[in-house]
């Protein structure tokens, strides 16, 4: 037991947490390369547009 | 006269509220004078910055469902409460990454600002039908949700005022609807900002006053009963596992619930859309976890079966830690979550009805002048309606009325239909329409079977089956399947929209917004939702609007 609760409780709860976070933290990241890889392909368009 | 719980504190907690309201109406005042088109009454011209757009993302769907709802059902239920986040949290995130974007550019280019008008011009739907049925879906549903916020504010007004109920629940609904009117959208997300800070900071707060004051929760609620600190709630075989799925099943929710996603189409730059993702994110976090905790340290601080009506132990606590002033921030701030749900739910309900049905249906010509006047009146009826809802269930759960009676049946009706129309170019609108009847209906039967079973004679299965697990399982779960099941058999099976359209429209999905108006700066030929160039749907205005905010020219 750990401050009343067991390990595998505390891993139980906490770990889906964790995934997200991590999750979040890979989404940001491909996210942004995405986005700046489709500007730069459609760079003469855009400033056609 | 029920007693207010505030005691002492009651003074200051009513002039905490007041001058929240002051300033909330002061808002709105100043919001209507902005305010020119009917484009701006629903997604606010889309000058929505993204840090904006997060936090009334969030502060917009959680609601009395977090601020009451989710403590109490700690209070009742121990530790498993935290998995109110196991699916809402990643579910939210997939939206961002998956809807958000797509959908900001789809209804760019189709011109569309409701889910229904979306989803007409993206099932090239001219009967009306994917149109009509959407429009009812949303009126039944967000109406229901109004009523839940107004009954959660009135709960809220009762406990910390004294005042009788019904009179908190007229109180409550009286605020939303003449702050909705007055203000729109526009309005709504800047003070959703606003009030999506103060619940962070309060939920936030709180658990950390309370670990000074009791320490961590776990060793107590364990002497208390074992089951309150057992991630499944003491429960073992079936019983757990639908459980779990029932609280993972809300996710499932966030793609239907349109008061959502018109966040993600009123965003003003699509290269900011992950900024808000993390907004939102980090939002959900603390908000849900402080949530949680609070409904714990709740059983800590006045003990299991104590209090009577569960939905008040978050007032409650507040009053029990924080200091008479800082407590009455804290509960203004529930208050704000309230009424920022029940004025965005109103909002699309009122589109629903006037850009939707009247526009759409009864008058294609009608002005924008006039749009604007019809919203008025029709947000004034559909809140009256919802205040006459919240006084006959006044009396349920504000956890499981959110849930059952809004949350659940948009999520199940429209969830499936909006991602399918994003993703999947074979779906036609014969299987959109039957998805969102299937996923509605079943939403609403499912709640009802422990009703239902007895008077047809037949006894509920015994606790503990597979067969009661499916049935009591949280409905949304059922709903959906079944829904997306529909989808695809009747999408199958009926003729698909024009391919070229479609490929035409898909394209989109894969260029920045700037290299798309190149394509398109000569095309005239997208389908309109009100006939004239001059309807508000065709957002005109609103592009203008983007253009004057530089959307585009993202860099």
């Amino acid at each position: 037991m750990n401050g009343g609760l067991s390990t595998t409780a505390w891993l139980a709860l906490g770990g889906p947490f964790v995934i997200y976070l991590l999750a979040l933290a890979g989404y940001y990241v491909l996210e942004g390369r995405r986005e700046r890889a489709l500007r730069e392909e459609y760079e003469g368009e855009m400033d056609d547009g | 006269m029920a007693d207010g719980i505030a005691g002492g504190a009651s003074t200051w907690v009513l002039v905490t509220v007041t001058l929240y309201l002051i300033v909330l109406v002061g808002i709105g005042l100043w919001a209507s004078r902005l305010m020119d088109t009917v484009g701006d009454y629903v997604v606010g011209g889309r000058r929505v910055g993204p840090v904006v757009t997060g936090f009334s993302e969030r502060a917009s769907e959680m609601s009395g469902w977090l601020t009451l709802g989710v403590p109490e059902d700690a209070y009742g239920t121990g530790v498993m409460a935290f998995y109110n986040g196991l699916g809402m949290i990643p579910a939210d995130l997939l939206s961002w990454a998956g809807i958000a974007k797509r959908l900001r550019k789809y209804t760019e280019i189709v011109r569309a600002v409701t889910l229904p008008t979306f989803f007409e011009v993206r099932l090239q739907d001219d009967t009306g039908m994917v149109k009509g049925v959407s429009a009812l879906v949303l009126l039944i549903f967000e109406g229901g949700y109004v009523g839940a916020q107004i009954v959660a504010a009135g709960t809220l007004l009762r406990v910390l005022t004294g005042m009788e109920m019904w009179i908190g629940i007229l109180v409550g609904g009286a605020i939303v609807i003449g702050y909705t009117v007055l203000g729109g959208y526009f309005a709504v997300a800047w003070t959703d900002y606003l009030q999506g800070a103060i619940i962070l900071a309060a939920f936030a707060v709180l658990p950390v006053l309370a670990v000074g004051e009791y320490g961590l929760p776990f060793e107590q609620l364990s002497a208390m009963d074992a089951s309150l600190t057992s991630p499944v709630a003491g429960m073992s075989g079936w019983a757990a596992l639908f459980g779990l799925i029932s609280y993972a099943a809300i996710g499932l929710g966030v793609p239907g619930n349109p008061h959502i996603m018109v966040r993600f189409m009123g965003i003003d730059r699509v290269e900011d859309i992950r900024l808000a993702a993390v907004v939102a994110q980090l939002f959900m976090f603390v908000a849900y976890v402080g949530a949680a905790l609070v409904g714990l340290y709740a059983l800590v601080a006045f003990g299991q079966g104590t209090i009577a009506n569960t939905d008040t132990v978050m007032p409650r606590l507040t009053l029990e830690l924080f200091p008479p002033v800082v407590a009455g921030i804290v509960l203004a701030a529930a208050l704000a979550a309230m009424m920022s749900s029940a004025d965005s739910q109103l909002l699309v309900a009122t589109s629903a009805v006037v850009e939707d049905i009247y526009h759409g249906f009864l008058d294609r010509e009608a002005t924008e002048r006039e749009l604007v006047r019809y919203s008025r009146v029709v947000t004034l009826a559909i809140g009256a309606a919802s205040v006459a809802f919240a006084y006959l269930a006044r009396e349920t759960p504000i956890y499981t009325l959110v849930l059952d009676y809004a949350w659940g049946g948009l999520g199940a009706a429209l969830g499936p239909t909006l991602i399918a129309a994003l993703w999947w170019r074979r779906l036609t609108a014969k299987g959109a329409t039957a998805s969102m009847l299937v996923g509605a209906s079943t939403m609403i039967l499912w709640t009802q079977w422990s009703a239902i079973l007895p008077a047809v004679g037949i006894a509920m299965p015994p606790e503990g089956s597979f067969l009661n697990g499916l049935l009591t399982v949280y409905g949304l779960f059922p709903a959906f399947v079944l829904s997306t099941v529909t989808l695809v058999v009747v999408s199958l099976a009926t003729t698909p929209p024009e391919e070229s359209t479609v490929e035409k429209h898909f394209s989109v999905f894969e260029k920045p917004l700037p290299a798309i108006e190149g394509d398109d700066a000569e095309d005239s030929g997208y389908v309109t939702d009100g006939g004239t160039p001059q309807a508000c749907t065709e957002l005109d205005a609103v592009r203008h609007q983007v253009a004057t905010s530089e959307y585009w020219k993202d860099e």
